[in-house]
């Protein structure tokens, strides 16, 4: 379709055109058929008339000839009927029938007597189109003498048929061809709109270009039609400027938010790291004058003293404690990671071994599957063994006979879920969220010791795996901490740090 | 019972005997005798002559036969069948001319040959049509008179003894005459 010249061939012109050309075709057929009917009984009545008063004045002029059975006479009568070329035969019969005198145009049979009714005086009969057939009686003085009886062609009547035909057919042709041409002039007022818009509509859905409109012609209906289908656009063209302005800013927005929260916790962790790294050496000078106070004037300090000096080293020792495990912590978001496959049962076995050398003298059953591999980070993954193993051992120390389990099981998806199980000291399941918050604690820390960070690091080396992590427990029934490992994720850190 | 059905001989002999009888009907009807040829033209010249309107006036048609009649009932056969002039027509047989003053038409037979002048001159212009089979009638004076041509039965016409007694013999009658004498006094 193109732009110009469419609404002459659009196929709503082209119908209406078609349905003004049937109509006009089949009225102007009807109204030729029933004229030509009409005319055809007229001229065949009036040659059935004309024939038959031939036949009558042959009859006339032959009641000598058949009166005093001359038939000389009568067939010279009947050759007088050579001046009107369409007779093709006549005779002269007797009133028994027999033939008496004949006429033929051309060569042939004598023609047989007519099938005349006994009583009728004219008869006629057409043969098709082909010939009429006229019979006259004869009679003088109410005796019959005999019959006329004359055989001529329908040629005028076929011929006139012919014409009439051909005149209709050209006139049917003719006017079909006008009806079109009016109608296509017409009907251009709505078929030029109509087929505008259509072509429109097919522009729009192909090519989404709301911004054209159509030409606003025509009245009524059609003119209505325009003008909605432009105002429609209208509204389309402006809920689409303000969908894309709104979804612009959004994007906007998003970027400056996500911008500016990088930033602020960039600077959270350099505030962090460098808060943390800060406050190690005022620490280290605690600790090292405290030990140096113990050590040098061992001899002058009294026990409350040296009592008092030793909890001083001892919380700056959990202090240093804190700060370290605050650093990894945060170095955590910041390390580049390298994934390989990591052998977790080894891993299990090495974090055991340590514990049983930090604390020889408890009984610990402990289960590790074999032949756990997983693909990960191996230093952050070593950090989250030593976590949830540690804590297994740290709160399965009050049980006599203490039981640690490390294992894999199958989750919900079918994909590989790893865990660590204790029958210690548990936890009410009610806090199970809170453990991963940082300085989340749910035992006091004379019950058992720790910063608090363990499980928030577990949780933030798990995430960067793609993995989650969650725990199961009971109060004095023991805990199972599970985690999941899928791909190794590298956006949150900055390259090279 | 045997006895009475007709064997195979006797049915050809019958079937031949029936077919002759047959064609013999056939052959008689298929040419009819020449008097009842000429009983019918004389009751067709009727038809086709004209009398003056007091000749015709209230009485049937009247057809006159003047000495032996050779048509016999043929005539008489005719005459019952039909009308001419749409009035009935009436036979009349005569042996003398005298008695001819009601005929409107007088066939003279052959026997009147030797009285030919008589008669004319007693028929002489009163409106008679005077028809005879007598040789050369119409030369002699007569109106019409029959010929033979082969077989079949013709007629002559002389139109001015019929001019002169009133008559007047129509373009159709003139048509099938063999001989039509014009006189040429018009």
């Amino acid at each position: 379709m193109t732009a110009t010249g469419l609404p002459r061939h659009s196929p709503v012109a082209r119908q209406l055109a078609r349905i003004n050309m049937a109509a006009s075709a089949s009225a102007l057929l009807l109204a030729g058929i029933v004229l030509a009917a009409y005319d055809f009984i007229t001229v065949r009545d009036t040659l059935v008339a004309n024939r038959l008063v031939q036949a009558q004045i042959v009859g006339s002029n032959s009641t000598s000839a058949l009166t005093f059975d001359d038939d000389r006479v009568a067939t010279e009568i009947l050759g007088a009927l050579r001046a009107a070329p369409q007779i093709q035969a006549a005779a002269l019969f007797r009133p028994d029938g027999a033939l008496f005198a004949s006429y033929q145009r051309d060569a042939g049979n004598p023609p047989a007597f007519p099938p005349l009714p006994p009583d009728a005086d004219l008869w006629h009969q057409t043969d098709g189109l082909r010939a009429l057939h006229v019979a006259t009686r004869v009679q003088l003085e109410n005796q019959t003498l005999g019959f006329v009886y004359i055989r001529s062609e329908l040629g005028d009547l076929r011929g006139r048929l012919l014409a009439y035909t051909g005149i209709l057919l050209v006139v049917a042709v003719m006017a079909s061809l006008a009806s079109q041409w009016v109608a296509r002039v017409s009907m251009r007022s709505i078929s030029q709109p109509l087929g505008e818009l259509a072509e429109l509509a097919g522009r729009l859905s192909a090519e989404r270009d709301y911004s054209v409109r159509a030409t606003a012609t025509g009245h009524g209906e059609v003119g209505v039609l325009v003008s909605a289908f432009n105002d429609m656009l209208a509204q389309i063209q402006e809920r689409d400027r303000s969908l894309r302005d709104s979804h612009d800013l959004l994007e906007r927005r998003v970027e400056e938010r996500t911008a500016a929260l990088n930033a602020s916790n960039r600077e959270l962790e350099a505030f962090c790291y460098s808060v943390s790294h800060d406050l190690r050496s005022p620490l280290r000078s605690i600790d090292g004058f405290s030990q140096a106070l113990l050590e040098d004037y061992a001899d002058t300090l009294n026990d409350e003293a040296t009592d008092y000096l030793g909890r001083i080293r001892a919380a700056t020792q959990r202090m240093g404690t804190l700060i370290d495990d605050l650093l990894s912590l945060s170095r955590i978001s910041r390390t580049q990671l390298t994934s390989k496959p990591v052998d977790l049962t080894a891993m299990a076995r090495s974090v055991i071994d340590d514990c049983r050398t930090l604390s020889p003298d408890r009984q610990v059953d402990v289960v590790i599957a074999e032949g756990v591999t997983v693909n990960g980070d191996a230093r952050l993954l070593r950090q989250v063994m030593d976590n949830l193993l540690g804590n297994a051992w740290k709160f399965s120390s009050r049980q006599p006979q203490a039981r640690i389990e490390f294992g894999m099981t199958t989750g919900e998806r079918g994909e590989p879920v790893y865990f660590v199980k204790d029958n210690g000291a548990g936890f009410d399941p009610a806090y199970a969220q809170r453990l991963f918050g940082v300085f989340q604690r749910l035992h006091a820390m004379t019950e058992f010791p720790g910063t608090g960070v363990g499980l928030a690091i577990v949780e933030r080396i798990i995430q960067r795996h793609s993995g989650r992590v969650w725990a199961d427990a009971a109060v004095g029934k023991g805990a199972t901490f599970y985690f999941t490992i899928g791909a190794l994720r590298n956006d949150g850190a900055p390259s090279g740090a | 019972m045997a006895a009475l059905v007709p064997g195979p001989r006797a049915r050809s002999l019958a079937l031949v005997l029936v077919t002759w009888l047959l064609t013999g009907i056939v052959a008689a009807a298929q040419a009819p005798a020449e008097y009842q040829v000429k009983a019918a033209y004389l009751f067709g010249f009727g038809r086709f002559v004209e009398w003056p309107a007091a000749a015709v006036e209230n009485s049937p048609f009247t057809i006159c036969v003047l000495g032996d009649d050779p048509m016999g009932h043929w005539l008489d056969d005719v005459a019952s069948t039909g009308t001419i002039r749409n009035r009935p027509v009436r036979v009349q047989r005569l042996t003398d001319v005298e008695g001819a003053g009601g005929c409107q038409m007088v066939f003279i037979s052959a026997s009147e040959e030797l009285r030919l002048a008589r008669i004319f001159a007693a028929l002489q212009s009163r409106p008679v049509l005077t028809v005879s089979d007598l040789p050369q009638f119409v030369q002699r004076g007569g109106m019409v008179g029959f010929v033979m041509a082969g077989s079949r039965v013709r007629f002559a016409v002389n139109v001015p003894p019929a001019q002169a007694a009133g008559l007047s013999l129509s373009p159709e009658l003139l048509r099938v005459a063999t001989t039509v004498v014009r006189g040429g006094q018009r």
